[in-house]
């Protein structure tokens, strides 16, 4: 049994991934449907190929149970004119098979079994079903049970009821086994020569346009016998009971693969093809960091670290004046509002609304989940992440954040020496004040000219100091000004591309991490379908 | 005025008659299959809205007009070859391929075949024939099968039962335990038609032949059939495998004999065709009330699922207007950027010299002299703040249709209107648009109230200078922008921007109107955002139609017991 995908039970095991996979997107009953699938295959496979089982189908009264008895050649299952007659599955077995078919026949619930000593039938269990459409329901249902793990059909009809309805839809759902499924237009001597052509054909007709292609139909009447021989050579001539066994199990598990595939739009025609179309992908993913970016701020955040920056520099190395301002700052809430960097970046909800981020991401789930059928969008959509979005992207920006680094704001060995000159000029500046003061006193209010003191050029020394010292402190607060400004914005820069960068990669890893999920599951799922 | 007849009481009073209670009835139906969720349930509805209007009204306006004939049966059971028989020539040709009849063919009277038979032709393609072999008083119709591949055949053989005043039931000895026909018999009983049966095909041997037959009426006894004969008990009427005439392409006539008779005693006698006629009626106005409650308990049932469904949409687009309101109410939506950007114009000269007092304004002033007057923002920061908005909305509205979707997805009737639109699983393409227009609207309003409020206050002029335009982006971000008590980092900009234009504001119109105008404003956005959200919900409704409407329910049971009240004259 070793088809192009490998043998069957590794074909299996991929179809039970399959299965997995799909309840881990939320497709549970779907999985479970083909979890029934691959048992069912399992089970069938596992009892043997010596002999295949064929069951003869139908409605009631078109002469299964007669067809039956003519291949026979004996009344194997009785005929009358009552409807329905065939209540209950008979088997009809080469007896030299018996024994092995014991188990399998147990499996089928099939209790009557006639045997045979026939050569010519020694590959094949014959089973004659009750019918599929009379009043008796449960006729039906024990069809509908058993149907699935029979490997061929033989479908008989008669003149009146080859168009049905009911026949057809049933047919409709045996297409995949179009091979191993065969006809029988029975009661033949009820229409003359010339109609038994025109039916025949009618009916060839009608089963093509159902999709089975090349409809083998054998005319026949059970009651004459004609046409029986030629039924019977061609179920002996059909094959090796091993082919039609494994080739009934493998297009089985291709149906149940591909349907499953159906669920979460993978198309048998198309191949594996992701949900979202990687450009469209790509386009949300930019949509969202630039949404994110802007509600981070790296502007604002740029002046939080030059105003820290700034804060610190003063702190170290700013005038008398300069360096009570920037204390006084802590204190009334200024600095923090306008120079913590950090408190800044973790506060980056309350600057624009999160839809920024959460429109386009869902604008894309809903494009992907646009590609499965109606019946599975909905689970999908929530294996997605659709409905948990708004806290999934705001655990990505956090992480973001908090990834960016640590914002230690830097001291300059610079400042402490400006600090340190601006202490002296201080000093100096309070003794050319206090030089004045005592001079004036000392004047008795006479102006400062008249009285004597050291002159520099034509200027008094203590008004040459006061004037240097305010100059000279001015200058070391422009130059501190300078250079703490040119720091922040090195440290501005850096902060806001590392900034930038963790955004960028937090939202292009996690932000479709739902749809990642999704897609995983798919692939598990078109290998399973042989979707390469 | 005391003395009024009763009749005309009842018609001044507005009240109509029993006999509308068939129009009234027939109204209900037309509006049940119109909301009915999927084809199935719109086609029971439709069929006994049919019923109604093509068989109970006209035949309780007349009892004495023609009588309807219908001859059904499965594909090939011989229904063409009985009607040949009946006819006496070849009228409806049978055939070995199935199903051979397509469209239904009538035999009557050139007199008969007017009335109701005209729209009846319309709908089925009835081809309605005359001369040899009519009957007068009696319109036979051979109808298409129910059970065979052509489905359009069953609509047509059904339409023809819902409107028969007698059926001809032909089976065969294969078909006669098939189940399809007996959904159809089902529906006979309780539409309470007359009818005549015939057993096609019997096997030639007697025995069996005599076992099928005792197998039928068994049966027929089982369906509770046997009342329903045309004439006394249900007779079925034999006819062996071969009882064929090949040169009229029909039954033998002596097989179909009992058939023949039946009808022609009906011609003979204007009385036995009244009779015939009101015993129909009779028992199909009977037979309402089960038929009625057939599709009122289908109402009832989805009645239940709506509710759940509404609920759903419900609480999803009431938490989501929630949401949304939240975070109006926290005013922390709007991106910094152009927080910024309009603080940075308000800080610049001009304004920063209406805002300020003493010094402050002395350097404004001068600072305004040497700088350039800056642009003014304001439309675009004011554009900028309802993209902000609109973004909010949309992210809420999204929220609300994806929840009500998912929920809805696991129900079968929500199913069913979710795939009538996918556009369902998003807020609707048109809402940002929307939105962008009704904010534009709400600002112009605001325009308008800075005007009149303006008018009356001396500081006016002042504020003219800063231009409508200005000011009204101002109100605009009083109302989306505050800080909600927050202080901080995490408002900076926020904080700083509320404050600025709080100060504007007063500037121009004092604090005590700035409160009540912000206010006004503010009311009038939350029901800007109410009716968008009403109209986002709404798509919902507009899906679900009267589905599960329980009025339905209640007014179709109550016409169906007026209905089984009224007594044929
Ligand atoms: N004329 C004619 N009659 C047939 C032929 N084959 C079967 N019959 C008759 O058709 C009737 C039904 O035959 P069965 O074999 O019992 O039909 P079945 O399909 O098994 O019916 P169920 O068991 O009810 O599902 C019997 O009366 C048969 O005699 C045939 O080739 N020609
Ligand atoms: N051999 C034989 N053929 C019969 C007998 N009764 C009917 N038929 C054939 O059965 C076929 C179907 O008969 P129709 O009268 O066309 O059946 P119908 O009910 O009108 O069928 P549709 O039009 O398909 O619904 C025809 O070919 C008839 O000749 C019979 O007793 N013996
Ligand atoms: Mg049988
Ligand atoms: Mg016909």
């Amino acid at each position: 049994m070793n088809g192009e995908g490998g043998p069957l039970d590794e074909r299996l095991g991929r179809l039970r991934a399959a299965v997995d996979a799909a309840a881990s997107i939320g497709l549970e009953a779907e999985g479970a449907r083909t979890r029934t699938v691959a048992r069912r295959v399992a089970r069938r496979a596992g009892f043997g190929g010596a002999v295949y089982v064929m069951a003869l189908a139908g409605g009631t009264g078109v002469g299964k149970s007669s067809v039956l008895n003519a291949l026979a050649g004996e009344e194997v299952s009785p005929a009358k004119s009552v409807r329905p007659t065939t209540d209950a599955p008979v088997a009809w077995v080469p007896a030299d098979k018996r024994d092995e078919l014991d188990a399998l026949l147990d499996w089928l619930k099939v209790g009557s079994i006639v045997t045979h000593e026939g050569r010519e039938l020694d590959d094949v269990a014959i089973l004659d079903l009750p019918d599929i459409d009379s009043v008796r329901v449960e006729h039906r249902a024990t069809v509908d049970a058993l149907l699935p793990r029979i490997d061929a059909v033989t479908w008989v009809v008669d003149p009146e009821k080859y168009d049905d309805h009911r026949e057809h839809a049933y047919w409709r759902s045996l297409v995949p086994h179009a091979d191993r499924l065969r006809f029988v237009l029975n009661k033949a001597d009820r229409l003359t020569d010339a109609d038994v052509k025109v039916v025949a054909d009618d009916l060839r007709a009608r089963l093509i346009a159902s999709g089975i292609p090349r409809p083998e139909v054998h005319v026949v009447s059970a009651v004459r016998g004609t046409g029986i021989d030629g039924l019977r050579e061609a179920l002996a001539d059909a094959g090796h009971a091993k082919v039609i066994i494994a080739t009934k199990l493998e297009t089985d598990r291709a149906a149940a693969a591909e349907r499953l595939g159906r669920s979460v739009g993978l198309d048998a025609d198309e191949g594996y093809r992701p949900l979202l179309a990687p450009e469209d992908r790509e386009r949300r993913t930019r949509e969202a960091i630039d949404g994110a970016l802007e509600l981070v701020d790296l502007d604002g955040l740029a002046r939080q670290v030059r105003g820290a920056v700034m804060h610190r520099a003063r702190i170290g190395g700013g005038s008398f004046l300069g360096r009570l301002i920037a204390l006084g700052s802590s204190f009334t809430g200024r600095r923090g509002r306008r120079a913590d960097p950090a408190a800044y970046l973790r506060a980056w909800r309350s600057r624009g609304a999160m839809g920024r981020v959460l429109n386009p991401l869902r604008a894309a789930m809903v494009e992907a989940a646009g590609g499965l059928p109606a019946s599975s969008r909905g689970r999908v959509l929530t294996a997605l992440g659709a409905l948990s979005a708004e806290a999934d992207v705001a655990r990505v920006i956090d992480r973001a954040v908090a990834g960016a680094g640590e914002l230690e704001i830097p001291r300059s060995p610079l400042w402490p020496v400006i600090g340190a000159l601006q202490v002296v000029v201080g000093a100096v500046l309070l003794f050319a004040v206090a030089w004045m003061v005592v001079l004036f006193v000392a004047g008795g209010g006479v102006p400062v000219a008249t009285v004597s003191a050291p002159l520099l050029g034509p200027i008094p020394m203590p008004l040459a100091l006061l004037t240097a010292s305010v100059l000279i402190s001015a200058l070391l607060g422009w130059i501190l000004g300078l250079h703490a400004g040119w720091i922040g914005r090195r440290l501005a820069a850096g902060v806001g591309a590392r900034v930038e960068e963790a955004i960028r990669e937090g939202v292009v890893r996690d932000a479709f991490g739902g749809l990642d999920r999704v897609e995983e599951a798919r692939r598990v799922i078109a290998a399973a379908a042989d979707l390469g | 005025m005391q003395n009024r007849g009763g009749v005309e009481r009842e018609r001044e009073s507005g009240r109509p008659g029993p006999a509308d209670a068939l129009g009234r009835l027939a109204d209900a139906l037309k509006r049940r299959a119109a909301s009915a969720p999927g084809p199935d349930r719109e086609a029971k509805a439709e069929s006994l809205r049919r019923h109604v209007q093509d068989y109970l009204q006209p035949r309780a306006a007349d009892l004495d007009a023609p009588l309807l004939v219908v001859i059904l049966g499965s594909t090939g059971s011989g229904k063409s070859s009985l009607i040949n028989a009946l006819a006496g020539r070849a009228l409806s040709p049978s055939g070995v391929l199935r199903p051979t009849t397509r469209k239904p063919v009538a035999i009557g009277d050139r007199d008969d075949l007017g009335g109701r038979m005209g729209s009846l032709a319309q709908r089925t393609g009835l081809d309605m024939r005359t001369g040899e072999g009519a009957r007068r008083g009696l319109v036979l119709v051979d109808a298409p099968d129910f059970d065979s591949v052509e489905l359009e055949n069953r609509d047509k053989a059904m339409e023809l039962l819902e409107v028969a005043d007698l059926a001809i039931f032909v089976t065969t000895a294969t078909r006669y335990a098939d189940q399809v026909p007996w959904h159809v018999l089902g529906r006979a009983r309780t539409r309470g038609v007359p009818l005549l049966a015939v057993v096609n095909r019997l096997p030639e041997d007697a025995e069996d032949a005599d076992a099928v037959l005792a197998d039928y009426r068994a049966l027929l006894e089982r369906g509770k059939l046997v009342d329903s004969g045309a004439a006394g008990s249900l007779a079925v009427v034999a006819v062996p495998e071969g009882a064929l005439d090949v040169e009229r392409d029909a039954l033998a006539a002596d097989a179909i004999k009992p058939i023949r008779d039946a009808l022609d005693r009906l011609v003979a006698s204007h009385d036995d065709r009244r009779a015939l006629a009101r015993r129909g009626l009779a028992a199909a106005l009977k037979g309402i009330p089960e038929a009625v409650e057939a599709i009122a308990g289908q109402v009832d049932e989805e009645q239940r699922s709506v509710a759940e469904l509404r609920a759903s949409a419900d609480r999803a687009y009431g938490a989501a207007r929630q949401a949304l309101d939240d975070e109006i109410k926290r005013g922390t939506f709007m991106r910094a950027e152009v927080l910024r950007q309009w603080q940075e114009f308000i800080g610049a000269g001009q304004i920063a010299r209406f805002l300020a007092e003493g010094i402050g304004k002395l350097v404004a002033t001068v600072r305004s002299l040497i700088e350039p007057a800056p642009v003014a923002p304001a439309t675009e920061v004011r554009e900028a703040a309802f993209a902000d908005l609109t973004a909010l909305a949309v992210q809420h509205a999204d929220t609300a249709a994806q929840r009500t979707a998912t929920a809805w997805s696991g129900d079968r009737y929500g199913a069913l209107a979710l795939a009538a639109d996918e556009a369902l699983w998003r807020a609707s393409p048109e809402l940002a648009e929307r939105l962008t227009t009704d904010l534009e609207d709400w600002a112009r309003g605001i325009g308008d109230r800075i005007r009149t409020l303006g008018a009356r206050r001396k500081g006016w002029a002042q504020a003219a200078s800063l231009g409508v335009n200005v000011v009204g982006t101002s109100a605009v971000l009083a109302v989306f922008v505050h800080t909600g008590g927050l202080t901080g980092a995490e408002v900076g900009i926020t904080a700083a921007t509320a404050v600025v234009n709080q100060k504007l504001l007063e500037a121009i119109f004092g604090e005590a109107n700035v409160v009540a105008f912000v206010n006004g404003a503010r009311d009038d956005l939350r029901q800007l955002l109410d009716q968008a959200f009403a109209d986002e919900r709404a798509r919902w409704s507009e899906k679900l139609g009267a589905t599960g409407d329980p009025k339905l329910a209640t007014e179709l049971r109550r016409l169906a017991h007026e209905v089984a009240a009224m007594v044929p004259a």
